[in-house]
């Protein structure tokens, strides 16, 4: 039987587990449940205010790949040459003797599928928030439409394989086939939206499009929507963080610091130095480069005067290379007359020396496609430009500066870049 | 056997008299402790005399004046010492001098831990491993808490990261427990938590994050090391359950020195030293063979000794001056310092200066309540060489001589990076008061309330007319960690059946973490002049703040049988904010048992003390604030806004749950002269967060944390100290540890493998990390190199790590220790290396091989030579080195002295070398490999994989300290 002892023990203990339970309770009666401001809600996005920043987060994307895509394609192209600066803003070394290996080109890949898919996602949204009829008719899809078609010409173009949302690869053309359609749709949505830009835009971008479909009726049927003087950019902006900036200029001036490519070693240089030709302007300097190329040591560091400025824009198409699409689809009919007069006018409107006249079909190739190369310098475009015309088995032989060989220090030259290491890790389709 | 403490008249007794009214208190007692044998001084030992407290000075001596006459208990305490207690008698008008001998007891099972259990407990009742640092007692002088934890316990790894001032360490128990998560453990200071991870890098908040000195500044050097009285360290999951969700990578805690009844005590402390640069560069070449430099390789500005720092490189000075003052009353008690410290590091522009005061009070206002309150600030001023991964980075330009961002190996070109003003404030305030309620003798409640504010400014400046930005470029960011702790506690202990005892626990925790990181950049000045960032022309500005809420109630059962035999049983039931929505409260199991197999009636006494242990439980780790849900980022694009994707989300997010399981044992033998102390461990980590990469044509979601994953890690630890010889004026200790670690993803849940950075990979059946990259499939052949991806080099963690330390009593009262640690087993990749030979640098460790290269004569060049040294075949990935490395880390020679001059008591003075002897397994490259560094955000002790940036190696130490306690 307990005492009166024991009793008032168990009485103090029971109070105080009661205060301990008090003093528990209290402090676990936590709301855990925390809203930490900063990055914005997925559900937010739904909302009409932020369709427009979903647009621009496809432009956005498309020109960071571009930013990467451009520079590394130059210098596998001998659009310029590498003076063997790697990492930050510098050129990889399989990059530098022709390479384009997953190892270290996986950025142009990774970016270039964001801005797809943010495409595709943009537009899925705009149609659901806005509805059908609003839809076809609004200057926002419209822009969309745009930058969704450029971003598949960019992946057509630049990629190896097309693979969307995780599927198996397929051959980049089928990007390119989607390209098409996306610029089919913006010219229908800008002309209801009274756009002429973007109307035009459209049109110039099928017109690329349809060259690398071999689609050349097509093609110069748009090409003649684009007046000479037109140009659309992928514009590049002068934060303070210098990732936004226009890499090209970045990585190659004289503002910057890591002189990771020169003119010096190129065709353009030597054309520049013979025609002083405005669309291959470089600087020469007594300075070397950051690190050094092997084969050649330092190497003379001549930065590019294409783009002077981090704010400087990338052509997305232009009048002038419609005319040098219309210059092509005269030249694979024989027409070397046409394709001359599209040259020169081209030359006229640039300030470029007149070209002297090709003796033959196949000179005239080779005009052309120096005229393509100095028409599109530093755009991205002419491996793309490589990889048909040997595809197509063009005539017009390129430069030795610009192929594999002694002269261009190339080992190799890959025209597209790779499937990057990530989506092979990650995509069932491509795992062995 | 204990040898009879001698109490003896003095020949001419010293009559001490009160100079007040009290006519019974006229004597005055007084001893000098030593040690058993060698008759070394004890100093800081506990010593109660009746009610009256006192302790040791360095000498070894303590005193009582004034004490009445009368019989008294005499005990003195002291960790590693077996307790003392003796009754002693007190004569009117006479002096007591007292001969104190104290006989080691290196194994204590009556000795007190309080970290892990709910309030506090002895050593026997506890089932798991637990390491105690008694401070006082170090033979060393630490320069710092990271210091100080250097090589003191079996599983800790403290690896120091940076040879520049400020740089803070990382620390491992047990190697990673997380893949993706901190791994640093959680820090507490006298039970209150404090930031443990380091503070964000001083660079500009967009951008390349390599424009930085490469180092990461430690909470946990804000403390000063004369403040701190002992440190508990609980290694993993089975002794940090009641911990919860985020104590899977142990617990470390730090508890401060309280004050002693008795009269005012001061304590003064100088240190001064002076630091120097140890040879560095690789000896050997890729080849393997001695390095021969050529004629035409050698730089006129610097050798390869010094990576072609020589202009630069300086001695560092230290001056550092401490003052503590503690005493009071049965009820009253205190503790109160203040240190003052300044230093210039070994790169010229480095530059710290550091002050810190304490206050730490305990009163009992009734016998049955105890408030303790402690309070300490530090304020920190760094000064930093831009020394990192960057085209503005000294040791990277000065490496790469004239194929640097200069074109030039002139100093006097390259120092124009120094303009590049790198500077941090590191305020840290920690706060917090403990309220111990005990009613009666079977219950006891213990509440906790803390604060700790780590607010840094971090200052990159770089002027107008800088060389890497000719216009200019500025930031300013401000940042602050605050953490709220909430800790109560209620331990009821009971008889349940005859010699059967029960403690039953229960007890609630919260902790609210919240930081805020607000920076703000610009760029292009208009013109030369001290800058601020309003003044740029392009201008932006940053923001992020979180919260995240951690709390949890806990019960605990000690069984105690016999005083023998000890079952605890116990859980933990957590709620997380940072978890998704849909998870709801965590519960974490433990059970322990110990076992003192010496108090058996059938245990010889001869073989001496022995106890048996073993423990499992299970603790977590939280995910970030934001994994759980899905956001997107908003970019300025031209002055508009435009949306990427952020993080995909994840509502089922929850955190990681580590199991772990222990076995061990601790014994005492030969009389106390060789103790043991070993434990096998496993650990599996299940839900492991993984983040499981996202396709890149589904939108670069980047990668997604995901409860996926199972890592498991195993190891032993094995500490063994052994008093071999014991004499007068001379004894010779001895003592190693040994601890083992490898760690293993047992599966990926069906997400491919992922890289963590830095060749950092989780991959299924590989460690935890793995280093990966390529390597030259052909590499002995003649022949052009062959590069084969996806190569496997092994852990980036230490999979063994052995301690050595030895002391010598010397005659003369001289005292001589020696430490030193080798840390072997990972791999990791060397920034400075790899970056060099992609870029066609002549690097030092080819220089064996550039003549034949440069002759054309490739026939004589094997592949893997062809591969590193001849940049178009080069790859990052050929300079992954081993990291194996040896350090003496200290040797110090010591004597007390005891003092009656200028009213001090006694004197400490100690010599001390630290890091004088290095030795480095990777012969053929720049690394130390105990640094760190790298190209994004985490550097330093950040880093989730360690990779070796262009940090110069941890400097050798000259110091002296003199201590004078009055």
């Amino acid at each position: 039987m307990p005492t009166s002892k024991t009793r008032r023990t168990r009485v103090g203990a029971l109070r105080h587990a009661l205060a301990f339970a008090c003093v528990a309770g209290s402090l676990t009666a936590c709301d855990f449940k925390v809203t930490n401001p900063g990055p914005t809600a997925d559900k937010f996005l739904t909302d009409t205010l932020s369709l427009v920043a979903q647009v621009n987060g496809v432009a956005y994307t498309l020109g960071d790949g571009m930013n990467y895509q451009v520079l590394h394609g130059a210098v596998a192209a001998r659009e310029l040459f590498p003076t063997g600066q790697s990492g930050q803003f510098g050129i990889e070394p399989r990059n530098w003797v022709g390479y384009l290996v997953t190892e270290e080109q996986s950025t142009p890949w990774n970016t270039l599928g964001r801005a797809r898919w943010l495409s595709d996602q943009s537009l899925t949204r705009l149609k659901a928030v806005l509805g059908d009829g609003v839809f076809a008719k609004h200057p926002t899809v419209a822009q969309a439409l745009i930058w969704r078609g450029f971003t598949y010409r960019v992946l057509g173009e630049a990629m190896c394989v097309s693979i969307v949302d995780k599927g198996a690869p397929s051959p980049a053309k089928v990007s390119l086939v989607r390209a098409e359609s996306a610029f089919t749709a913006a010219v229908a949505v800008a002309t209801a939206a009274n756009n002429a830009t973007l109307i035009t835009a459209a049109y110039a971008g099928r017109a690329q499009v349809r060259v690398d479909l071999g689609d050349w009726t097509g093609a110069e049927a748009d090409a003649a929507n684009v007046p000479a003087a037109f140009k659309y950019q992928m514009p590049y902006y002068a934060n303070v963080d210098e990732y936004g900036y226009n890499r090209t200029m970045w990585s190659s001036t004289s503002q910057s610091f890591y002189k990771a490519t020169s003119v010096w070693g190129t065709w353009y240089a030597k054309y520049y130095d013979s025609s002083k030709d405005p669309r291959a302007a470089y600087t020469k300097t007594a300075l070397t480069g950051a690190g050094a190329f092997p084969p050649v040591g330092k190497v003379p560091w001549w930065p590019q005067a294409k783009y002077m400025t981090q704010t400087a824009g990338i052509n997305l198409v232009s009048g002038r290379e419609a005319r040098l699409i219309e210059a092509e689809a005269a030249l694979r009919k024989g027409d070397i007359v046409t394709a001359m007069a599209r040259i020169d006018a081209n030359r006229a409107s640039a300030g470029a020396p007149v070209a002297a006249r090709p003796a033959s079909v196949v000179e005239a190739w080779t005009l052309l496609k120096q005229e393509r190369g100095l028409e599109l310098w530093l755009e991205g475009r002419r491996l793309a430009d490589m990889r048909r015309w040997t595809a197509d088995k063009t005539p017009g032989a390129l430069d030795p500066l610009e192929v594999p060989g002694a002269a261009s220090y190339l080992e190799g030259q890959d025209f597209c870049f790779p499937v990057s290491r990530e989506e092979a890790n990650t995509n069932p389709n491509l795992k062995p | 056997m204990t040898p009879t403490p001698i109490v003896r008249r003095l020949p001419n007794p010293v009559v001490h008299r009160r100079l007040v009214d009290d006519p019974a208190a006229i004597a005055t007692v007084r001893g000098r402790v030593v040690v058993e044998g060698t008759n070394a001084p004890v100093g800081s030992a506990q010593v109660q005399l009746g009610a009256r407290g006192a302790q040791t000075n360095d000498a070894g001596v303590f005193s009582f004046a004034n004490v009445p006459a009368g019989t008294y208990t005499l005990q003195i305490r002291m960790l590693g010492f077996a307790r003392y207690s003796r009754a002693v008698t007190v004569v009117d008008d006479q002096a007591t001098d007292l001969a104190i001998v104290l006989k080691r007891q290196a194994l204590s099972l009556d000795q007190i831990v309080v970290t892990g259990t709910p309030g506090a407990a002895r050593r026997r009742e506890i089932g798991n491993a637990i390491s105690q640092i008694d401070v006082t007692a170090l033979p060393e002088v630490p320069s710092s808490v990271d210091n100080l934890l250097q090589g003191k316990a079996t599983g800790l790894t403290v690896t120091g990261n940076s040879g520049g001032v400020g740089g803070g360490a990382s620390i491992r128990l047990r190697g990673n427990v997380s893949a993706t998560q901190s791994n640093q453990p959680l820090i507490y200071v006298d039970g209150v938590r404090v930031k443990s991870d380091g503070f964000p890098k001083n660079t500009f908040p967009t951008g390349y994050a390599g424009n930085s000195d490469n180092t990461v500044y430690s909470p946990l050097n804000d403390i000063d090391p004369s403040d701190i009285d002992r440190v508990e360290v609980i290694k993993g999951p089975a002794a940090t359950t009641l911990y919860g969700t985020e104590a899977a990578s142990g617990v470390i805690q730090i508890f401060t020195k309280r004050g002693q009844t008795g009269g005012a005590r001061w304590n003064f402390q100088t240190d001064q030293s002076a630091s120097q640069t140890p040879k560095f560069g690789p000896t050997q070449g890729f080849d393997g063979s001695p390095l021969v430099i050529p004629d035409k390789e050698v730089n006129p500005y610097g050798t390869v000794d010094y990576l072609y720092l020589d202009p630069w490189l300086r001695t560092g000075y230290r001056h550092k001056y401490s003052l503590g003052l503690d005493g009071g009353r049965d009820d009253v008690k205190y503790f109160v310092s203040g240190a003052s410290s300044s230093e210039t590091g070994v790169l010229p522009l480095d530059k710290a200066t550091q002050s810190s005061v304490r206050g730490n009070l305990s009163v009992t206002p009734r016998p049955a309540v105890t408030l303790q309150w402690n309070t300490s600030f530090s304020t920190n001023d760094l000064t930093k060489t831009p020394a990192g991964g960057t085209a503005a980075g000294l040791t990277l330009n000065a490496s790469r001589r004239d194929r640097n961002y200069f074109g030039s190996a002139d100093p006097a070109k390259i120092g124009r990076v120094l303009d590049f003003q790198l500077t941090s404030r590191i305020d840290h305030l920690v706060t917090g008061g403990t309220l111990q309620y005990q009613p009666s003798e079977s219950f006891s409640t213990r509440l906790i309330l803390g604060y700790d504010l780590a607010a840094q400014e971090a200052r990159n400046y770089m002027p107008y007319g800088f060389a890497t930005v000719p216009k200019g470029q500025i930031s300013d960011g401000r940042y602050s960690s605050r953490t709220n702790t909430a800790d109560f506690a209620a331990t009821w202990s009971h008889n349940l059946l005859g010699e059967l005892r029960s403690s039953l626990s229960g007890g609630a925790q919260a902790v609210a973490v919240d930081q805020v990181n607000v920076a703000a950049g610009s760029r292009d000045f208009p013109g030369p002049g001290e800058q601020t960032v309003s003044n740029g022309a392009l201008s932006l500005g940053v923001e992020d703040r979180s919260r995240v809420i951690n709390g949890g109630l806990f019960v605990q059962d000690l069984l105690d049988f016999k005083n023998r035999y000890f079952l605890t049983v116990g859980a933990r039931f957590d709620g997380n904010s940072a978890f998704g929505e849909s998870l709801g409260l965590q519960m974490y199991p433990k059970v322990s048992g110990s076992y003192v197999v010496s108090d058996e009636a059938f245990w010889p006494k001869a073989i001496g003390t022995m106890k048996l242990r073993a423990a499992y439980g299970q603790s977590g780790r939280a995910p970030g604030a934001f994994d759980a849900v899905r956001t997107w980022t908003s970019y300025s694009w031209g002055g508009i806004a435009a949306f990427v994707p952020r993080n995909l989300g994840n509502s089922l997010l929850g955190p990681e749950r580590t199991a772990e399981v222990e076995a061990g044992f601790e014994s005492s033998t030969l009389g106390g002269r060789l103790t043991t102390d070993f434990t096998w461990y496993k650990r599996t980590t299940k839900d492991a967060l993984f983040a499981v990469s996202q396709a890149p044509s589904e939108g670069l979601w980047g990668s997604q944390l995901e409860n996926v994953g199972k890592l498991q890690s195993n190891g032993v630890e094995i500490g063994v100290n052994a008093s071999l010889v014991q004499r007068p004026h001379f004894g010779w200790d001895a003592g190693f540890t040994y601890s083992t670690n490898h760690s293993q993803v047992l599966s990926l849940g069906g997400a491919a493998p992922f890289t963590i950075g830095n060749n950092g990979w989780i991959r299924e059946g590989s460690p935890v990390p793995d280093i990966r990259g390529f390597c030259v499939a052909n590499p002995t052949e003649f022949a052009a190199p062959v590069r084969q991806a996806d190569c496997d080099y092994g852990p980036n963690t230490p999979t063994h790590t052995i301690t050595g330390t030895t002391s010598f009593t010397l005659p003369g009262d001289f005292a001589l220790s020696t430490r030193g640690e080798y840390q072997g087993g990972a791999f990791g990749y060397s920034l400075l290396d790899g970056e060099a030979i992609v870029r066609g640098i002549r690097w030092p460790s080819c220089f064996n091989a550039y003549p034949a290269i440069d002759a054309g004569n490739l026939a004589t060049v094997p592949a893997s030579i062809r591969a590193v040294c001849m940049s178009a075949n080069a790859n990052r990935d050929y300079a992954i080195f081993p990291l194996d490395f040896f350090r003496l880390r200290d040797l110090t020679v010591r004597r007390a002295f005891a003092l009656h001059v200028g009213g001090a008591s006694s004197a400490m003075v100690s010599l001390s070398g630290q890091n004088l002897f290095w030795w480095k397994k990777a012969k053929n490259s720049m690394i130390d490999p105990e640094t760190s560094g790298g190209f994004n955000s985490q550097s330093g002790m950040s880093q989730q994989v360690r990779s070796v940036g262009g940090s110069i190696p941890i400097p050798r130490t000259f110091l002296m300290s003199v201590r004078l306690t009055y």
